[in-house]
């Protein structure tokens, strides 16, 4: 009895969110039939009270960028969706588009994405953004500003997609791919010693082309190592309406972004330390790494 | 075009509730079926509904995205029901080789012999190659040397395939993301290979590797196996001839993965009857 009841509720939910997208596409009956590459009896049954069919829901969340998971938990974005399906595939879902959320860059993005797709294809890394409702080609350009609450989600998806501590940190190293050939690249390309590189990192990069959420502050440098501290921009506290924005997955990430920069003058041989920790009780994230 | 992948969910069911200890019957009422029913779909005699998916989904805590797309980590579900790896007991221990060591191995086989006896042969160590899918994690070594003796013994590796074998190394899929972007940024062969050594752990811990020495035209590499390989060696010769000679080839070739000319190999010290420690000097050509 009580698992029929739960059984009738997903059946309902899963139905309730399929025509809840007819309608938010305003779908003509003939283009509900093409999209879901039905004939006009079998959507008859269908609208007459037969279950969808696997493959159907899995068609149409394909054509639509969304997962089998927005249909049962009925967390679909219609706006995006509508504006995503009528060819504006740089439509955000709405909960990434308010400007003052928007303070963070799409590096980060680009970062995860270009670990996910080499280690385990396109597919899967389209797959990941598809969990959001996102769409690859929303970021192009390394230096665009996003959404700070898509990040958060982007390197939350990670945790829950069972990647570890340490290739969330990994994700983060392959920035010095993304950063290569672009300005920071040239920056950095140049410097004489890795306390030079830091030195440049902090007065140079960080600020102009890191997100707008954290200071960045080397507290110490020597030829042995550094010392980094991060903490939350009061600005940003105010705009994301948190005082602690962020998780423990997005510092795991900094780490690596951190340790990436040596990439840029090929030192291999470095310790990273994280000594204390913003979402592990600690007042700022402070940073060690020595070579 | 519709997707046709009802079989191979009906595999992921059953994949899934062997790793989760879960039995036919609790299955059945979970999806509520009947075990025949159950079985059937299993087997891809019958359908997986889009309801059944979903009720999978709650059961396993997994994405219905992901088990649709065979994208499963049954090591972290297995974790997660308190269940053992679900690899077969006797490769539960001696955890010290890694899912990218094997990697070449299976690809030799694939390309070696035809799909169905790599299908087989995996299948006779009840190993499935889509367990396969997490690179950095760790295997028993138990399952890799039994796989390279029962190529050994099927004559499928030999003098002749040898290079067949050490040509899959040089795929750049089987290394995975993180030491890709390493290998690629190196410049010289040398360095390729010092790349290599120092990043020996992600492959296996099985023996030891240090750079003696190393200018701009040479390398000089030593090997100590560990305690555990030494046994290994000292009771299998044939194996622990094969496993010295690979690894030379390995290193005098490993070059060719960034497209550089192989690298000459001098043996300085190579015991191969005297507990398997070698060392060697690779030099530009």
């Amino acid at each position: 009895m009580q698992l029929n009841t739960h059984l009738n509720k997903l059946n309902f939910g899963i139905r309730r969110s399929v025509f809840a997208i007819f309608s938010a596409l305003d779908l003509s009956d003939q283009e509900v039939l093409d999209l879901l590459e039905l004939s006009d009896r079998e959507f008859t049954k269908i609208r007459n009270g037969l279950n969808f069919q696997l493959e159907t829901l899995e068609l149409l969340c394909s054509k639509l960028n969304i997962t089998l998971d927005h249909l049962s938990k009925n967390s679909i974005d219609y706006i995006a969706l509508a504006q995503q399906f009528s060819g504006a595939c740089f439509a955000f879902p709405e909960k990434y588009c308010d400007p003052q959320g928007k303070l963070a860059r799409t590096r980060t993005v680009l970062g995860v994405y270009s670990y996910l797709q080499a280690g385990h294809g396109f597919r899967y890394a389209n797959g990941i953004l598809r969990k959001l409702q996102l769409h690859p080609s929303l970021f192009s350009s390394p230096d665009d500003m996003v959404s700070s609450f898509l990040i958060q989600d982007l390197l939350d998806e990670m945790s829950k997609s069972r990647f570890t501590d340490k290739a969330l940190i990994e994700m983060g190293k392959n920035a010095v791919n993304i950063n290569k050939n672009t300005n920071i690249g040239k920056l950095l390309c140049p410097s004489k010693s890795p306390k030079e590189l830091y030195e440049r990192v902090h007065a140079e990069v960080l600020g102009a082309h890191y997100d707008m959420i954290f200071n960045y502050h080397l507290a110490n440098a020597n030829d042995e190592g550094v010392k980094m501290i991060t903490t939350i921009k009061t600005d940003a506290q105010e705009a994301l309406k948190t005082k602690v924005f962020g998780n423990r997955q997005l510092c795991l990430y900094k780490q690596g972004v951190y340790a990436s920069f040596l990439g840029h003058i090929s030192k291999s041989n470095y310790n990273l330390v994280e000594s204390e920790c913003l979402y592990l009780g600690g007042t700022q994230c402070v940073f060690h790494v020595t070579w | 075009m519709k997707k046709t992948t009802r079989p191979a969910l009906g595999q992921a069911l059953f994949r899934m509730r062997k790793c989760t200890g879960t039995s036919q019957e609790k299955m059945g009422k979970i999806l509520s079926i009947h075990q025949t029913a159950l079985s059937r779909i299993e087997n891809g005699v019958q359908t997986l509904s889009a309801i059944q998916l979903y009720l999978m989904s709650e059961y396993f805590q997994v994405p219905a995205h992901d088990i649709f797309n065979q994208k499963i980590n049954y090591w972290d579900l297995a974790e997660r029901f308190h269940q053992p790896h679900p690899y077969p007991k006797r490769y539960q221990t001696a955890y010290f080789s890694k899912v990218r060591e094997v990697l070449p191995l299976i690809s030799f086989l694939n390309t070696v012999s035809n799909e169905e006896t790599a299908r087989s042969i995996l299948a006779q160590f009840e190993f499935d190659s889509v367990l396969f899918q997490h690179y950095d994690l760790s295997i028993s070594v138990n399952f890799t040397l039994d796989l390279i003796r029962e190529l050994l013994k099927r004559r499928l590796l030999t003098a002749d395939s040898f290079n067949v074998l050490i040509r899959q190394t040089w795929l750049k899929d089987v290394h995975g993301s993180d030491l890709r972007e390493t290998y690629d940024n190196q410049d010289s062969a040398l360095k390729l290979i010092q790349a290599r050594v120092m990043k020996a752990e992600h492959y296996e811990s099985n023996f030891k590797y240090k750079i003696e020495e190393m200018n701009n035209k040479l390398i000089a590499i030593s090997v100590t196996p560990s305690d555990y390989m030494k046994e290994i060696c000292n009771t299998d010769h044939i194996l622990g001839g094969f496993l010295c000679n690979y690894r030379k080839e390995y290193f005098k070739n490993f070059p060719l993965y960034n497209s550089f000319r192989p690298l000459k190999l001098e043996e300085h010290n190579c015991k191969e009857t005297r507990n398997y420690e070698c060392s060697y000097v690779l030099k530009t050509a």
